[in-house]
């Protein structure tokens, strides 16, 4: 079964989160983002400004792994929402 | 291939699907289009005119200016993730106290600027000031997204609306001055010296507020968003500049320069620079935006700020600050030698 484990870093207060979500937990639009967010090699932008969180994510199936940084503004909600502060 | 938008950078196929998803209304989707038309085009204006000043194209002296008091605004995001949000009318008087506190604390901020370092809002030339608030569902965060302010509602746990401190209102703002200034980069040593700008300048403008000299200020920063879980833990701030690997900071820091972490976290190394900062604060006495903080102010907008600029080039700016600002108080000089020297940047 495919799953994605979130780290989240950065933030005004620095305060790092984490969380983890089964790939059939999300709909079919979540699914369709990460997959174009994990397709090729490209490393993606980050978020202009300050202050922003940015999302370490790896996929994990029967395949291996793989890890992408995603910024803030590309992170699908469902994902963002699962990650809980590291206090 | 990447489409730039007003608040973020999504790729083109992923704004294709959202526009033409049949389940999203028809509103929603005419009103991201838009909304991504119209920002696009002035975040470009905004980015561009920062890029100018930064490269220095043009001088503030040739440039004119757009107001001489700063438009102050305030929008509401209703909980959502669409920036800007709605124009809220009359901010000051609103009954909404988190679009109230936004309103005065941004004002307040702007005389702070204009009162100690003589500067017309971020781009020193009045650019209006706009915050967003109630950004997204008990978000635990503010950010600065290179165009405004804006503040989530916390959890009511970890974290407390982030309008209730004053600090983290000019510590986001500051983000804005540093854009317009030396430009300094988000990565490496020159992200933690943007980072700790403004930390400085959210700590100084909190002192400044309640007048405090240095024995007086608590130097901690955001000691006033810390919610009722985090204080339960013995948690009080996000950081403090006094000592800033305390236990009592939610987000401790290395605050020597042998403990700097390469290609760590701006919000981890901007502890180094603003000890330097505290210490020499302390050195000097008095006031901190009185002297050390003039000096500050003059390294972050000396035409020598370079964006990837390393603290011991940025330490150096503010020897060289001392001395032309202060040339018959060497005193103040030996204050910020100290400061640096007391992190070991030499």
């Amino acid at each position: 079964m495919e799953r994605f484990i979130i780290e989240r870093r950065g933030g005004i207060a620095g305060l790092k989160g984490r969380g983890e979500i089964a790939a059939d937990e999300l709909d079919e639009n979540d699914r369709e983002t990460l997959k174009s967010l994990f397709k090729g090699g490209r490393k993606l932008p980050r978020d202009e400004g300050a202050d922003r969180y940015t999302y370490t994510v790896t996929r994990v199936s029967v395949s291996g792994s793989k890890t992408v940084e995603i910024p803030e503004t590309l992170i699908p909600r469902a994902l963002a929402r699962c990650v809980k502060d590291q206090l | 291939m990447f489409l730039r938008c007003g608040c973020c950078i999504i790729p083109k196929d992923v704004l294709e699907r959202l526009l033409q998803d049949p389940t999203l209304p028809a509103k929603t989707r005419a009103s991201l289009e838009s909304t991504v038309a119209q920002e696009s085009i002035w975040r470009r204006l905004r980015v561009a005119q920062g890029a100018a000043i930064q490269a220095r194209l043009f001088t503030l002296e040739s440039t004119t200016t757009l107001a001489k008091v700063p438009s102050i605004t305030v929008n509401d995001c209703q909980n959502t993730t669409s920036l800007p949000g709605k124009p809220v009318a009359n901010p000051g008087k609103s009954k909404d106290q988190t679009a109230k506190r936004a309103f005065d604390r941004t004002t307040d901020v702007v005389e702070f600027y204009k009162t100690c370092f003589g500067r017309n809002s971020i781009d020193d030339l009045g650019m209006t000031l706009m915050s967003s608030i109630h950004y997204d569902v008990n978000y635990n965060n503010a950010f600065w997204n290179g165009v405004h302010m804006t503040y989530g509602d916390g959890d009511g746990q970890l974290f407390l609306d982030f309008t209730r401190a004053n600090d983290v209102v000019a510590h986001e703002l500051a983000h804005g001055v540093t854009e317009y200034t030396s430009g300094f980069v988000y990565t490496n040593e020159a992200g933690g010296l943007n980072e700790s700008m403004s930390d400085v300048f959210g700590s100084m403008f909190r002192q400044w507020q309640k007048n405090q000299t240095f024995s007086r200020a608590d130097w901690l920063i955001g000691a006033d968003i810390v919610g009722p879980a985090a204080k339960a833990r013995g948690y009080k701030c996000l950081r403090d500049l006094a000592d800033p690997g305390a236990k009592h900071c939610i987000s401790p820091q290395p605050f020597r320069y042998k403990d700097y972490i390469p290609g760590g976290d701006p919000h981890d190394n901007s502890g180094i620079p603003n000890h330097a900062f505290y210490l020499a604060a302390k050195a000097i006495g008095g006031r901190s935006w009185e002297k050390a903080g003039k000096v500050w102010y003059a390294a972050l907008t000396s035409r020598k700020a370079t964006k990837n600029m390393k603290f011991k080039a940025f330490a150096k700016l503010t020897r060289v600050a001392a001395k032309t600002l202060f040339p018959s108080e060497p005193a103040v000089y030996s204050a910020i030698d100290k400061g640096w020297a007391g992190v070991g940047v030499s």
